[in-house]
This record gives C-alpha cells, structure tokens and sequence, in this order.
C-alpha cells in the first residue's frame, strides 16, 4: 500500500483528528479555570476550524483528484462520497456553531471531541465499501451518539434516554453484526463490489443470503428510525442537547441511508434477489409513513414532533430505497440531503427558542416569534415549510423526484400491490397529513400571542449565519435543483 | 411580461409582510397595489392580444430542471384568455371586499397577494410541472385565510377543504408522473399534440384509462362535481368575504380550466367514452345545485349552491361535445364549448359581485339570513339597483352576461346531447325562482324596523361594483366579441371530436 496516497485521501479526516486533540488539549492545559462560556466557545472554535479546512480538502481532492479506491474500496473516494463527506462536515460544523454558547456540562471539550468523532465515523461510512469497515464505522457514530445523548448529566431524562437508546442500539448492532457475518458466509468475500458479482453468478438463492438481508435490515432499519424499530426516536430526540438531536437527526441520517442503499445494492440487481428484501422494506415504508405522520398529529413538544416526523420522512425515502435504480437511489440522496438541511435548521430554531431560555421545546415556546423576532419566524417557515414539501421550497422537488423515481422503476403493472404505486399513493396521502402539524408549527409562530413575558430570543451573528445559510440552501436548491440533481446522478453512474 | 403579471403579487405579500413596525397599516396598499399592477400589466396584454390567428402567444420558455425534462413555460391562447383577465380583474375586488378587515392585516393581506400569485400562475402555465407548484400553492392561502378569519365553524371547512383539494391533486400528480414516463414530456401543448395524431394511448398503454380517471379525479374535486362537492358549502359559507369570491369565482374555474387544458386535448378517447358517466354527473350537480339554493335561507349558502349550479353549465357544455355521436350535429359543438369558456368568465363576475354585496349586507346588519330582511329598497335604492342587475344575469336575462353565455351552452349541448339538456332544463327555472325569492324578500315588501338607517352604497363600494356590473352588461350586449377569443382553439380541440 502507497501510505503517500493514503495519507493525501485521508487529509480531511486528519485535520479533524487534529482539531480534535487541539480542543482537549487547550480546555484541559490552558483553559482550565475559565469561565464555561468562554471555554465552550474556544473548543467550538477549534472543532469548527478542524472541520472548514477538512471541508476545503475536500474540495480540493474533488477538483483535482481523479476518483480512486484504496485497499480494495476500503475507501472509495468519487465525487459523490466526496461530497457527501463535505456535507456531513458541513452539518457538523453548524451542530457545533449551535452548542458553542450553551455547554450542557462542564465537560465541554469532550462534548465537541464526540461530536467530531461522530463525524469521522460518518465520513468513513459514505466511504467505504467493505463490510468490517462498514460495521466500524456505524459503531464509532453510534457509540459517541449514545454518550452525546447522556450529556446532560443534571438530567434524568437525558440519561434515561442516552440509556435507552444505547440498550436499543446495542441490540439492532448485534442484528446487523450478525446479518453481516451470514451475508459475508454466503458471499465469501468483505468487499461489496465483489459481493455483488458472487450475488449474480448465485445459480438459487440460499435460505442464509434470506436471513443476512432480513437481519441488516432489521440492523439498518433501527439506524435510519425506520417502524417497526423506532420506539427510541422520540424520547431520545426529545431528552437529548438539541444540537445533538439535531446531529442525529440529519448527520447520522444521512449516513444511515448511504450504507442501506450501499448494502442492498448487490441484492438490487436481479429480481429474485430483489424479491428477498421489497417485501420487508415496502412494509417498513408503510409502517414509517404512518406511524410517523399520524403520530405527529398528538405532539405538543415541537422535539417529539419532529422525531415522529423523521420517522415519517424514513418512510418517504424507504419508497426510493424500494425502486432500487439509478433513479431510485439519486432520489433517496437528494431527499436525505434535503432533509438533514431542513431538520437541522428547524432544530436550531428550537433550540435559541427554548434551550437557550432553559424551556424544554413545548410548542408554546416559539409562540409569537413572528413579533419577538421577525427575521427568525422567516427562517422557521422556511425549514417546516420545506420539511412539509410546500413548493417552490426543495422539500417539494425532493419528494416529486422521489415518488417520480418510484414509478419510473416499475411502470407497468398488472396488480395494484406490485410496485409502488400504492405506497406513492399513502405516502401522497400521508404528505397531505404532514401538513397539519407542520403548518400548526408556524401558525402558532406567526399568528399566536406571545406569553406574558415572553424569554428574549438571543441570536449569536454565527447562528444568524449558519441558519441563514441553510434557508438559502433550501430556497435556491428548490427554484433551481438541476445542478445538484445532476451531480448526483452523473456521480452514481459514475 | 405573464412572469411579471404573476410575480408582482409575490412582492406585494413580502412587502406587506415585512413592512416596519408590522402594524399592517400598509399592507391594505400593498396588496391592492400589486393587484392593481397586475391588471394593468393584464390590460395591457388584452390589448396586444390577437384574437384570431395568434396561437400561443406571449410565451415564455426557458429549460428549468433538464434532468426530470420541466421546463418553465407560460402562454396565454383562447383557453385561458378570459380566465387571467377575469383573475385579473376579481384580485382589485377582493382587496377592495376586505377594505374593512382590521384583525391581522399583516398576515391577512400577504395571504390574499399569494393567492393571486397561485392563481395567475396556474391561469397562464403551460408545463405540468409548474401549473402544479401553483396549484397547490393556491391551497394554502386559502386554507389559512379561511382558519384565521373565517366564521364560526372556520376549523371545520378549512380542514374538509384541505383534505378534499389535496387528495385531488395528489390523484392528478400520480397521473402526470406516469404520463410524464410514458410520454417524456410534462408539456401541455406536446401532450395535446401527441393525443391529436392519435399515438398517445399507444404510447400509455394499458394504463392510458388510470391516467384518466387520476386527472379526472383532481379536477373533479376542485371544479366540484358531485359528490365531491361536499367540501364547498362549508367553505365557500365560512370563508370571509374575499375568499368566497375568490373561491367561487377563481379556484372552481381552475377545475373547469382543467377540463379545457388536460382532458379535452390529452384525452380525447378516454373522454368520448365516459361522457355520458360525465354527463350524468354533470346534471345531477346542475340540479342539486338548483334544488339545493332553493330551500336555503343564508344568503351566502344559497348563492354557494347557485354557484354549484352555474358551474356546473360550463360542464354540460365540454361534456356534450364528448357525446357528439360521428357526423351528427357537428356544428352545436363550437357554440357549446365557446359558450363554456365565456360562462367562465360571466359567471365569475357575476358571482363575485353577489358575493362581494351580501358581504356588505352583513357588514351593515351583522345578518345574512333572508327572513331578517325585508323592504331594504327603501333605504337603499343604489344598492337594490346593482343587486338586481347582478342578480338578472345570473337568472339569464338577455343583454345581460349570463344570458350570453348559458345561451350558447343550451343551444350547443342540446343539439349534442338532448336528453341530458332537457334534465337540466328545470334547474333553469328552479334558479329563477330562488333568485326572484330572494330580491323580493330582501328588497320589497315591508321595511323591517331595524334597518331603518343602513347606509346606501358608500364610494369604496362603487368602485368595487361598478367595473363588475359594466363589464356584465357589455358582455351581453356584445356577447360575439367576448366568443371570438375563443374560436381558434376551439376549433383546434374539436378537431379530435369531428
């Protein structure tokens, strides 16, 4: 192996690494009798340079690098795991800009040491193409997930919920570790690429290749909150620092649904393989649209509600996931990356409306934003409207693309149950749904009093920045989504 | 320039969304302004408008999202002519219809400018992909106008509006999407295109009947048809003022306009084959309309279930010509079908005018019930006047609009299809009795006590009525220089009906 390669594929991971041991080491040796604030925004700071130089890296190794993979795609460096890489720091470094004036604990610098070791983890995941590496790098998201979720140490709820999601979680990485090692039997190799030509040249099905696809998926389906394996979603969303819950919600997200369609793409390409697991994903996609959307009806905390509405949206994009095409896929990526935008925004405006003020998100706290603070009542409507999919907003292209791309996979059928015109249908319906609790959002925003004395809304100019940005990201990508749709497509054909 | 027609609404609801110290004093202005601005942009369209031999004209065509083959595509021809002028001119009224709104104004206003937004939009675009965005977008203003300012039962018909709207269009776009694959065009025009050389069917295959019924769906509930009329009584009743008019004089055109635009051109086999299941429905709507009117005492109620039936004229007309049997009185189908699209337009202002005027009628007497009323002629002559004139040609009168239109439909419809013109006939006199109830109860009789001192029309409202009642009346007397818009494209749609 070329370490000189190596070295230049993994330079974005090592400035992170870098920033990461800055931080702990300038909170624990400099810091370590100031101030919380001030402590908390220094490790910020240096977690947030880390990830810009990883993200101008990036940039530069998808200029002027050809695309490459190294030690048999251990890492698989294309334009598209590049930018999907850039995101995900991207992402980080908003979830870090969100916590920086609000420590949950005194721990402040390993809170931003997790976050950007969650980060790496899932860089490494849209990278990579074996197995092992696969099952590490969800295992190094999650881990640090579950001890981000338990910060806030002054809190039961927190560490009830950090326990929760660490017990379930725990589990479904046994499911998934398990299905890997019986896929990795039938198919004798680690590397997917080469898994999908064992897969081909397979004369029958073996009843073991049935099991490894239902236990990944069982696996998987916990990762991306997909029902019947999303009891944790809401309390941990709910319990956990929001800036984390953000995290989850978009970063490890995004992360969740690369591996799935990396996994079952080397079942994807026949129809007696595809058969094993369209089944099963049809009805977790079903399942998804309505536990998710009928649950956020009853919600009166704006963090559950939006935890039952991640459930929902798992739904929309398992629909892409069950085309299994090209199209199919490039959908599933551009709804994920459209979604995580979406969610972070409306998960930071959560959190300047009630962390900040020390509230616990009840719907009530944003109440007559539109009087409190104009500018930041604009920028909610932008990220729910966008989540809800109201045009021209790009939650609106997204879902188009994505039931479009479903259809397209099969266009003829002779049953109404064969392909995904039912499941379009619900979700359709399910969409329409959305929209109650999502506008309820906004009404009480714009047209609700505020309380007696309602907290002030103090807003940092990087907040300003960072959430600015996102509603810019959702506007012009919506009027305008050819050319990321496009890169994304030209990518995956490669 | 249709851009700018439909954008200036936009800006007007940001900048009275936005406007320094959100008071709302100036979102009144704002939203009338951007109205304005629109008509007169419209108007000066109109003028450059060439009736005959013109085709498609004031295109704009730009490549939008090349990868899902949307193109940004706007045009006006003889289709949507009258429908962007009468949106045009109902957007001032009903700005005007809220002048007194004092609760809100700054979401009120903003509201009310998006809707023009969506309705022009979805007037002029001639790509699926967008006429859908706006579409849709016309849902959500009126949705929150009718939850935020509506009566008392506003949460009710806001929901059960939503619902039914949407489960429309979520039908219609499953139907795009599979033509869109079939086909590889979002195009209106290419779509009519491929139908009338007859290979689209072929093309859709087995699935051409689905797509049918899923475009039909949409449209159904939107114009509405029986049964999925049930959303409207509520809404249209629940609504404050504007959104009524707006309502019954924009968004259930936006339903027959699709019957125009997608079903005649793109469907023509699909549809001479369920035209008799249509024209059923057509007449029943027709009648229960009528029946309906007839036994209700609020005001706005009745002229919601009027409005159903009127409505429901303009499809008796498209319907009619889907039943024209080969070779048989080919000639009744352009009468029909033009007198369709000038109903659209008479009615819309005839409609919005009543509207417009119960309004005010409750606005002086908090009461919009007919037996309140009585000898309100007396007090308010000039306004008995414009109520009577409006009231006319929504009977049918000669030199009047609805006579212009309703005319042509009958003639047309019963040379096309005389059985179910004949069923609808006794709506027609059904309409003229509740009508000719209605004035007598309101305006003869004895003066009720307590009206002794109403106001007479005031110079906001004869501003607002005015335009309504001359353009009705030049409608009627001159009704063959509002038809010729039309001619040229009807003639290019029938040509799959000869």
């Amino acid at each position: 192996m070329n370490y000189s390669i190596l070295l230049t594929a993994l330079l974005p991971e090592l400035f992170v690494v870098l920033s990461l041991f800055a931080a702990l080491g300038v909170d624990y040796g400099l810091l370590r009798h100031h101030p919380l604030p001030t402590r908390s925004r220094i490790a910020a700071s240096i977690a947030c340079i880390g990830l810009v130089i990883g993200i101008a890296v990036i940039i530069g190794q998808m200029l002027w690098f050809a695309p490459r993979s190294l030690g048999q795609d251990q890492i698989v460096l294309t334009s598209l795991t590049l930018g999907a890489k850039a995101l995900l720091f991207g992402l980080a470094t908003v979830v870090c800009i969100l916590s920086a004036d609000q420590a949950p604990n005194t721990h402040v610098s390993e809170y931003y040491a997790l976050i950007l070791l969650s980060t790496l983890g899932a860089g490494f995941l849209v990278c990579t193409e074996n197995l092992l590496l696969i099952f590490v790098a969800l295992e190094l998201v999650s881990l640090s997930l579950y001890a981000l979720t338990a910060f806030n140490k002054s809190s039961r709820a927190s560490a009830e919920a950090g326990l929760k999601y660490f017990t379930f979680g725990a589990v479904s990485s046994a499911f998934l570790l398990f299905g890997l090692s019986y896929f990795y039997g039938v198919v004798q190799t680690l590397n997917l690429h080469d898994a999908t030509l064992a897969i081909t040249s397979l004369e029958a099905i073996p009843p073991l290749l049935r099991v490894a696809i239902l236990l990944i998926l069982v696996g998987l389906g916990f990762k991306i909150a997909m029902a019947p394996f999303h009891f944790w979603v809401p309390d941990v969303y709910q319990s956990a620092p929001t800036p984390v819950a953000a995290w989850i919600a978009s970063g490890s997200k995004v992360a969740g649904f690369f591996v799935l369609i990396k996994i079952l793409q080397p079942v994807a390409i026949t129809p007696s393989t595809k058969a094993i697991w369209m089944g099963g994903v049809a009805l977790g996609a079903a399942l998804s649209l309505l536990i998710g959307n009928l649950g956020a009806l009853r919600q009166s905390n704006l963090k559950r509600l939006l935890a039952y509405s991640a459930v929902g949206h798992a739904g929309y994009m398992l629909i892409g996931v069950l085309s299994g095409t090209v199209e199919g896929m490039a959908a599933v990526i551009f709804y994920v990356v459209i979604y995580a935008l979406a969610n972070l925004g409306a998960f930071g405006v959560i959190n300047l409306v009630s962390d900040r003020n020390g509230l616990t998100a009840d719907i009530q706290d944003i109440a007559g934003c539109w009087k409190r603070s104009p500018l930041l009542a604009l920028l909610t409507a932008v990220f729910f409207l966008s989540l809800a999919g109201i045009p021209p907003l790009a939650g609106f292209i997204g879902k188009f693309y994505l039931f479009f791309s479903a259809i397209e996979a099969q266009p003829t059928i002779a049953k109404w149950y064969e392909g995904a015109y039912w499941l379009v249908g619900l979700a359709l319906l399910m969409s329409a749904v959305s929209l109650y609790y999502y506008l309820r959002v906004l009404k009480v925003s714009f047209v609700s009093d505020p309380a007696a004395t309602p907290a002030p809304i103090r807003v940092t100019s990087a907040e300003w920045i960072c959430l600015g940005l996102l509603a810019l990201l959702l506007i012009t990508s919506g009027l305008f989504p050819d050319p990321i749709i496009h890169f994304i497509r030209c990518s995956l054909v490669g | 320039m249709i851009t700018a027609i439909t954008l200036i609404p936009l800006i007007a609801a940001l900048g009275a969304f936005l406007q320094p110290g959100r008071d709302g004093r100036l979102a009144r202005a704002w939203a009338l302004g951007g109205s304005l601005a629109s008509l007169a942009l419209t108007l000066k369209l109109a003028w450059n408008f060439i009736t005959v031999g013109g085709g498609v004209q004031f295109v704009e065509r730009h490549e939008w999202i090349p990868s899902l083959g949307i193109q940004y595509f706007v045009g006006v021809d003889g289709l949507n002519f009258l429908l962007l002028l009468l949106a045009a001119i109902i957007a001032p009224v009903s700005v005007l219809a809220s002048w007194d709104v004092q609760d809100k104004k700054s979401i009120y206003f903003p509201l009310l400018s998006l809707e023009f937004t969506g309705l022009f939009g979805a007037f002029t675009a001639l790509n699926f992909y967008h006429w859908f965005l706006y579409f849709e977008l016309s849902l959500v203003p009126v949705f929150f106008l009718i939850k935020f300012f509506g009566g008392e039962r506003r949460d009710e018909a806001a929901m059960k509006f939503f619902l039914f709207t949407v489960l429309g269009s979520v039908a219609m776009l499953l139907g795009f999407q599979l033509l869109y694959l079939k086909t590889g065009t979002f195009d209106f025009l290419a779509l009519a295109g491929l139908a009338s050389t007859g290979t689209l069917p072929a093309m859709v295959g087995p699935l051409y009947g689905w797509i049918f019924l899923a475009v039909l769906l949409g449209l159904w509930v939107k114009t509405p048809l029986v049964p999925f009329h049930i959303w409207q009584p509520e809404a249209y009743t629940q609504a404050p003022t504007a959104v009524s008019i707006l309502l019954s004089a924009l968004l259930s055109k936006l339903g027959v306009y699709g019957f125009l635009r997608l079903i005649l051109p793109i469907f023509p086999e699909a549809f001479k084959a369920h035209s008799v299941f249509l024209l059923t429905i057509t007449v029943a709507t027709i009648l229960l309309g009528a029946f309906a009117a007839m036994r209700q005492n609020d005001l706005k109620k009745l002229l919601t279930y009027s409005s159903l039936n009127h409505v429901g004229y303009c499809l008796l007309g498209i319907c009619a010509v889907g039943a024209t049997r080969t070779g048989l009185n080919v000639d009744a189908q352009t009468p029909a079908l033009q007198g369709a699209i000038l109903q659209m337009f008479s009615h819309g202002l005839t409609v919005a005018g009543l509207f417009y005027l119960v309004g005010r009628l409750e606005a002086r007497t908090g009461s919009r019930y007919l037996t309140d009323f009585g000898g309100l002629r007396a007090v308010t002559p000039r306004f008995a006047t414009l109520f009577t004139i409006l009231t006319f040609s929504s009977i049918g009168l000669p030199f009047l609009a609805g006579f212009a239109s309703e005319f042509p439909i009958f003639y047309g419809s019963y040379g096309l299809a005389p059985v179910f013109t004949l069923a609808a006939i006794p709506a027609l006199l059904t309409t003229a009795i509740f009508l000719l109830t209605l004035l007598q109860r309101v305006f003869t009789g004895p003066l009720v006590e307590k009206w002794k001192s109403i106001p007479d029309l005031s110079l906001v409202e004869w501003i607002t009525a005015g335009p309504l009642i001359v353009l009705i009346v030049w409608v009627g007397v001159t009704p063959g220089y509002w038809l010729r818009a039309s001619s040229e494209v009807v003639d290019y749609i029938l040509k799959n009906y000869r």
